[in-house]
């Protein structure tokens, strides 16, 4: 062949792709002879056909190749399911602890996995989340902002004068109206929508066209749980139904339509849903209030994806300054915003505590539900490492043979990689079983209601499969690197050292140690705090006491005959009504102090009826009740509290006038009562001022009754109630229940993490177990010849758990300083704090240590009792 | 001792022919210059790999050169076992076409 002028390289990918076939990389000439003749080629027919040719070569390689991997891939890959399958077979303990406690863990993380999902998806199902936004109004009180919703006429507004909208919805709430279908009545929510509701949201109907209904104010919308309740199997559409648009006023409605289930993660659910021009018709336009912005409007917006953010955010802000949004908050000087938050964020806004949408979520616990569950998949992982490690004094001759005949460590650390798959698998397939017999507890103890639903939106296949992978990889990939590096001389010589001091191992077991300590000290320290709250002393005595909030007020001639009717019954013992300030909820109103150069104060006040003190058990500190012999009080007097007297540093308050004016001058003080709790039990008792109620209607009716027949008692009241003809239903709660409900989440969430916590020492004490049982088996000839020597049963059990000693000492030492400022951080979300009592630490670790050393010792018994004789003769 | 193939006894004699200058490439050009067919490196790969493994070659690595893109040839030599296999072969064929012409094969004669 001619020697030819100059080197011309192959195609480089070519040549790549060309090498990686061959046996030896193409280390070998074989690539030479290829470029040589490639060369002659070029030289000859030119480049182009030579790339022809050489692509040629690859191609025509490549079945060949693949038959070649498959063949002796399929071989090594049966080889492993073989070995790993009598591994397994041999060592049954092992493969029980490994697969129990990865299934445990795994049930848990698929459980918070969903939750997870539905939290952090919240609203995502519309198509066209990305573009639509929910507005707010931000009152700004003394640089303090605040979140409201929106005034009803906003979305004209907004239709009329921002550029860049593709859309408006309004979707107004209507709380605690009466529905009759049949004979039967009950209390509801009602909710109203703008017909491009269904525009902008992806909520299909079952049966009926939507832009219709909402045209139409004679139809309304049902959801399939109302149809399921209402109307059991049949078909309501064209059914009839009796609603309270306005309050007392049932009007007839005509069923045109059934919505699909709701998704789990939907902001937005109604149960009966009527055109928003019924709000024209409870309240008339009217300038002087329409633009008040604490309606239950909320006002949603599309732009256009092309539309400027900042231009729409500039042209709301204009409409909050014409309108004036603040000048209800006494002519503040601030400037006047509209902000706008995504739909998908509005999940998790903090800002705005809206009473239309479902109840927002808190980050905060969906991050640390995630951590607790990796926490536990830790534990489990770590088990699985410690024991795959430390069970390979079984498998060394297995590993070095397998060197000595050609394997590299790649193909070994494969092999322990898809052990610890399989192993994975199992457990995944178990958890999944395990998640769905426990999903009714943990929707129990989230208070949600999820369904777990493989093909749902909220499962994705590929992050189910991603976690199962992960905790295989991570499982596998230490005990991999570990067996995978034995020399195979040393091993087959029988010279390697195994079962020395591993402190990886060890440091892993404090770790566990660690974070089953942290767990139970958490959740001693949660379950006395709450303790504690359930337990606070109220200021009152909220047994027994059911209160009524009447939505439409009653006069007083109405209460005094409904309390002169309730009273005859032997089991009431008394009966007030009023505007009061109770549970943080509804003030009855705020009075704004304006003080010297400090923000004003905000003091509520509560107007009450004479036996308002005697029905609620609250003790008077000083002076008198409000008394029907003074005439006075009705306009010239008021009580305080102790909070009150302390804030304003009154001395001797009692006869005093008030410190600053009332609606009419200064009244004088009558008397102060005992601090009670009338804010929410987060917040400490503020200065609060009660006076009579002179002329208000009453929102409020509480009731005492006697322990004594209650349902009696109840099913009096309310025949009593229904007969002054209010055209109010009886509703009412229970105080006691309604301070407990305020700490719902942080009792839920105790509950969730008292679970995890005893999920969490199992494991560990299953990975304790397994790893006493493998150092027992180890050390089995020493124990022999130590009792030989003279050694008793009981010397032997201790020196099994001296070791395990030290590493509880220093995992405690680890934990309480972490779970004592986390708590730290928990507890500052109460007024009404505990301190941590150190003795709760001390109390984890036992607990820990106890559950250890009994672990331990139900392993390491047996080997006490052994006779010497057997475990030494085997030789 | 097992017979050779004919693709085996073709290569043995390219090799031979080509004498110092036996690698694969040349060795490819030799039989298709002779038998008229090409063929694939993939076979010549395997078939020279096998005949080493046999014992009837031996190969060596030469001097790296240009226009392999600095790589080295694999160069091929009959061993004396190679030789006698091929003389083998050689006789047993003399013996079967002892006799036999081509045009009493075709039965013309």
């Amino acid at each position: 062949m001619s020697a030819p002028q100059r080197y011309q390289a192959p195609p480089r990918v070519a040549e790549r792709l060309l090498a990686r076939m061959f046996p030896d990389q193409g280390r070998y000439s074989t690539l030479g002879d290829l470029a040589e003749v490639y060369n002659h080629l070029a030289e000859t027919h030119g480049v182009r056909s030579a790339n022809a040719w050489y692509w040629m070569q690859w191609f025509r390689a490549l079945g060949p190749f693949f038959i070649n991997v498959l063949y002796w891939g399929g071989i090594m890959f049966r080889n492993y399911v073989i070995s790993t399958a009598r591994h397994l077979r041999r060592h049954k303990v092992y493969t029980a602890i490994n697969v129990f406690g990865l299934a445990v863990a795994l049930s848990f993380a698929i459980l918070v996995y969903f939750f997870v999902r539905s939290e952090t998806t919240y609203d995502q199902f519309h198509p066209d989340y990305a573009h639509i936004y929910r507005a707010s109004t931000a009152l700004n009180f003394e640089g303090l902002e605040y979140w409201e919703n929106t005034p009803f006429p906003l979305a004209e507004a907004i239709r009329e004068e921002v550029p860049g909208i593709a859309a408006v919805a309004r979707f107004v709430s209507l709380p605690n109206r009466v529905v009759q279908v049949g004979r039967e009545q009950r209390e509801t929510s009602v909710h109203l929508a703008s017909p491009s509701f269904f525009e902008m949201f992806h909520f299909p109907l079952e049966a009926g066209d939507p832009s219709v209904i909402l045209n139409d104010p004679q139809s309304v919308i049902i959801s399939p749980h109302v149809r399921e309740t209402l109307f059991g199997g049949s078909d309501p559409v064209g059914a009839d139904i009796q609603l309270s648009v306005r309050e007392g006023e049932l009007e007839s409605f005509t069923v045109a339509g059934v919505a699909r289930p709701f998704p789990e993660n939907s902001s937005i659910t109604f149960d009966y849903l009527l055109t928003d021009q019924h709000y024209r018709r409870i309240y008339p336009p009217d300038p002087a209030t329409d633009w008040f912005p604490k309606g239950r409007t909320a006002t949603f917006l599309r732009t256009r994806p092309e539309a400027n953010f900042e231009g729409i955010t500039a042209a709301l802000n204009r409409i909050a300054e014409q309108h004036r949004l603040d000048r209800f908050l006494r002519g503040l000087e601030v400037p006047q915003k509209i902000p706008l938050e995504r739909l998908d964020r509005v999940h998790f806004s903090a800002d705005i505590n809206n009473r239309i949408l479902r109840p927002n979520g808190d980050p905060v616990y969906v991050y640390i539900l995630s951590a607790v569950a990796l926490l536990v998949l830790l534990i489990a992982c770590i088990n699985f490492m410690n024991l795959s490690v430390g069970m390979a004094a079984t498998r060394v001759r297995e590993i070095g043979l397998r060197k000595v005949l050609g394997a590299v460590r790649g193909q070994l650390m494969r092999q322990f990689w898809f052990e610890s798959l399989l192993l994975t698998a199992t457990a995944f397939g178990l958890g999944l079983a395990l998640a769905y017999a426990l999903l009714p507890t943990f929707n129990g103890l989230a208070g949600t209601s999820l369904a777990l639903d493989v093909t749902g939106n909220l499962a994705s296949p590929l992050g189910l499969l991603g976690l199962m992978v992960l905790v295989g990889l991570a499982a596998g990939t230490y005990p991999a690197l570990v067996l995978s590096g034995f020399r195979p001389v040393t091993v087959l010589k029988g010279r390697l050292q195994i079962g020395r001091r591993n402190y990886f191992s060890l440091s892993m077991v404090v770790l566990q140690l660690a974070i089953s300590i942290f767990f139970i000290a958490s959740t001693l320290i949660m379950a006395r705090q709450l303790r504690h709250v359930s337990t606070l002393d109220l200021g009152y005595q909220a047994e027994l006491l059911l209160m009524q909030q009447l939505r439409q007020g009653a006069d007083e001639a109405l209460v005094q005959r409904y309390r002169q009717a309730a009273l005859q019954h032997p089991n009431v013992v008394g009966l007030t009504g009023g505007r009061i300030t109770l549970l943080g909820d509804e003030p009855g109103s705020v009075l704004l102090v304006q003080e010297d150069d400090q923000p004003p104060l905000v003091v509520p006040v509560s107007k009450i009826d004479f036996d308002f003190l005697e029905v609620m058990g609250i003790e008077l500190a000083d002076g008198r009740n409000f008394s029907p012999d003074f005439p006075s009080d009705a306009h010239d007097a008021i009580l305080v509290n102790e909070a009150f007297v302390r804030h304003f540093q009154l001395e001797d308050p009692v006869g005093q006038p008030s410190p600053f004016d009332f609606e009419h001058g200064r009244p004088t003080i009558v008397g102060v009562v005992k601090d009670y709790h009338f804010m929410s039990l987060r917040q400490p008792i503020g200065p609060l001022a009660l006076y009579l109620r002179p002329d208000a209607d009453s929102r409020q009716v509480i009731t005492k009754i006697r322990r004594a027949d209650i349902a009696a008692t109840l099913a009096f009241l309310r025949e009593t109630w229904q007969a002054q003809d209010t055209g109010q239903l009886f509703n009412y709660t229970f105080l006691d229940e309604a301070v407990g409900s305020q700490y719902q989440a942080e009792q839920n969430f105790h509950a969730i993490s008292t679970y995890a916590s005893w999920l969490a020492i199992l494991i560990a004490s299953l990975g304790l177990f397994g790893m006493t049982a493998l150092s027992v088996a180890r050390r089995t000839k020493e124990m022999g010849i130590r009792k030989v020597l003279g050694a008793s049963s009981l010397r032997i059990l201790l020196l099994f758990n001296k070791e395990y000693l030290y590493l509880l000492l220093i995992a405690h030492l680890v934990a309480c300083p972490v779970a004592y400022y986390v708590m730290q951080l928990w507890l500052n979300g109460f007024a009404y704090r505990l301190d941590i009592a150190p003795w709760l630490f001390v109390l984890a670790g036992l607990t820990v240590s106890v559950l250890a050393v009994f672990t331990i010792t139900a392993r390491a018994l047996r080997m006490a009792h052994l006779n010497p004789v057997d475990t030494l003769r085997y030789e | 001792m097992k017979l050779l193939s004919r693709s085996e006894e073709l290569l043995l004699l390219a090799v031979w022919r080509l004498q110092e200058g036996a690698y694969a490439v040349t060795i490819r050009e030799k039989l298709h210059a002779i038998t008229g067919k090409t063929w694939a490196f993939g076979a010549l790969f395997v078939s020279l790999d096998r005949l080493v493994k046999k014992g009837y070659l031996t190969s060596h690595l030469a001097e790296p050169t240009r226009q392999r893109g600095g790589r080295s040839k694999r160069m091929y030599r009959l061993t004396p076992a190679g030789v006698q296999a091929l003389i083998e072969i050689r006789q047993i064929e003399k013996a079967m076409w002892a006799g036999i012409t081509e045009l009493k094969l075709r039965g013309e004669l």
